[in-house]
């Protein structure tokens, strides 16, 4: 017989707030991106602006986990969940001042001569939305398949980031006044490239969450590549 | 069979009925030697009957019948000669409430021996010092041994049940809910003196107190209407059980 406690009730209105919390991460980072593409000022001091709730967002899950732990002494299941939220509600806060670093570039970018963002760098927008999107899913389901699946995807980001790299030392080498900008693109992909390594830090957590397993420092699933070390 | 220098008690294929209800299904379960086990479960489960069959009190029980076997130390304890008196001996008990005897603090802890034939006084009172300093109580009362056990706290009183059972030698302590009528500092004692006691007994104990299971024990079994679902390491059992039972049982999911 299952019974729904006050402790239960609780736990799901943990789960919804750090689900709020991320649909703020998500929306911060598409919006850096945004504004990056479109050189939007305004939307890029939106994206600043707005970090300050996703930290407080995260103290207060933090807390209430913490308040938890300490009254109500769970254990398996309920322990790993607390236990992966606080880490979850860490790692989000991180891509959420990546995004506003990305959004510091765009403002960097605004005051130079305007340039196409390159389309590398679209892509790795693109591909750490949809990592952010899809670690949050896994949570939300407990998909380990999907988790899986998100840290196959790392490499492909570690791999546009090269790219990027090497196309922007290629630009800067054919003239000298484009060296302030390359910089900013080299840094946007940097960024991008962590916003991936933390959407895959969740998914690892997701594995904990559901099988109790930590796959954390025991490289990759099998069949999939072992992670490099980046550029930079 | 089980080799005995790992674990002290086995039991194989048991069953237990109180008159036509089976109140144990086919318990397979070995007990390590100096490691406390913790048997958990909802009221009714059956580890408490589990519990007093270790030692055969339950045959106290009219219209009860056991069949399958218990191994201690190799011997079968329900095999026909056994005596269960030298059974409760070796393994001894302690039981919900402090239950001392209306004597006085050293007669307490005296009474077993003696009745076993200890009459040296000498050795009387090393056995009693002996058995009250690994009760640690011996610092509270060392200087008012022959006052009454009755004017003892609640739980000084269960620990000194505790010195009374380890008076008598015993390879295994049996504890059924030995915290549950005491305060939270008197439980914290008890169960520090739990820790302590493995050095030398091996020793199962009964809770309801889930945290007290997972704070003292090395090995964790669930049992659920008469069944033994899961049993393992206590880190295990409290961060990743095995079973869908246990995991409902122990994270309050079921009533």
């Amino acid at each position: 017989m299952n019974t729904i406690s006050s402790f239960h009730r609780q736990m799901q209105q943990v789960k919804d707030d750090i689900l709020a919390m991320a649909g703020l991460v998500e929306q911060s980072i598409h919006d850096a991106a945004e504004a990056m593409a479109r050189r939007d000022a305004s939307l890029a001091l939106a994206v600043i602006q707005g970090d300050r709730r996703i930290d407080v967002m995260q103290n207060g899950i933090e807390e209430r986990c913490i308040a938890l732990l300490a009254t109500q002494q769970p254990v398996a299941v309920d322990l790993r969940f607390l236990s992966a939220v606080i880490k979850i509600c860490a790692y989000l806060e991180r891509m959420g001042d990546q995004a506003v670093n990305l959004a510091q570039r765009s403002q960097a970018l605004e005051e130079l001569l305007p340039t196409e963002v390159p389309a590398t760098l679209l892509e790795m927008a693109q591909l750490a939305q949809e990592m952010t999107r899809d670690c949050m899913d896994a949570f939300a389901a407990g998909d380990v398949a999907l988790a899986n699946a998100l840290l196959g995807r790392d490499d492909d980001l570690d791999n546009l980031n090269r790219h990027i790299l090497e196309e922007m030392v290629q630009w800067m080498a054919s003239e000298n006044r484009l060296v302030r900008r390359g910089v900013e693109f080299i840094l946007a992909g940097r960024h991008l490239e962590r916003i991936g390594d933390e959407a895959c830090n969740i998914a690892e957590e997701v594995v904990y969450l559901v099988e109790g397993r930590v796959i954390r420092h025991l490289g990759r699933p099998e069949g999939q590549p072992q992670p490099s070390v980046g550029p930079l | 069979m089980a080799d005995t220098s790992t674990f002290v008690i086995e039991a194989r294929d048991l069953n237990f009925y109180y008159g036509q209800v089976q109140a144990l299904n086919q318990i397979n379960l070995q007990v390590a030697r100096n490691q406390v086990t913790a048997l958990i479960g909802p009221s009714g489960c059956g580890k408490s009957t589990f519990l007093r069959l270790l030692n055969r009190m339950n045959e106290l029980i009219p219209g009860t019948r056991v069949d399958g076997q218990v191994f201690f130390d190799g011997q079968d304890l329900y095999a026909p000669g056994v005596d269960p008196t030298e059974v409760r001996r070796r393994i001894g008990m302690v039981f919900q409430k402090p239950n001392p005897f209306p004597k006085s603090i050293y007669n307490n802890v005296a009474y077993g021996p003696r009745l076993h034939g200890v009459r040296d006084q000498g050795q009387l009172d090393r056995l009693v010092e002996s058995s009250l300093k690994a009760a640690a109580i011996w610092d509270e009362v060392k200087d008012i041994l022959p006052q009454s056990a009755l004017g003892l706290s609640g739980g000084q009183q269960q620990r000194l049940c505790i010195a009374r059972a380890i008076a008598m030698q015993p390879e295994v302590l049996l504890m059924d809910e030995p915290t549950s009528a005491l305060d939270p500092i008197a439980t914290a004692r008890i169960e520090e003196l739990v820790k302590e006691l493995k050095k030398n007994f091996t020793v199962i104990i009964v809770t309801h107190n889930m945290q007290q299971a997972a704070r003292v024990s090395d090995t964790t079994a669930f049992f659920y209407m008469g069944n033994l679902v899961e049993v393992g390491p206590t880190e295990t059992i409290f961060t990743r059980p095995a079973k869908e039972q246990t995991e409902h049982y122990i994270t309050g999911r079921f009533g």
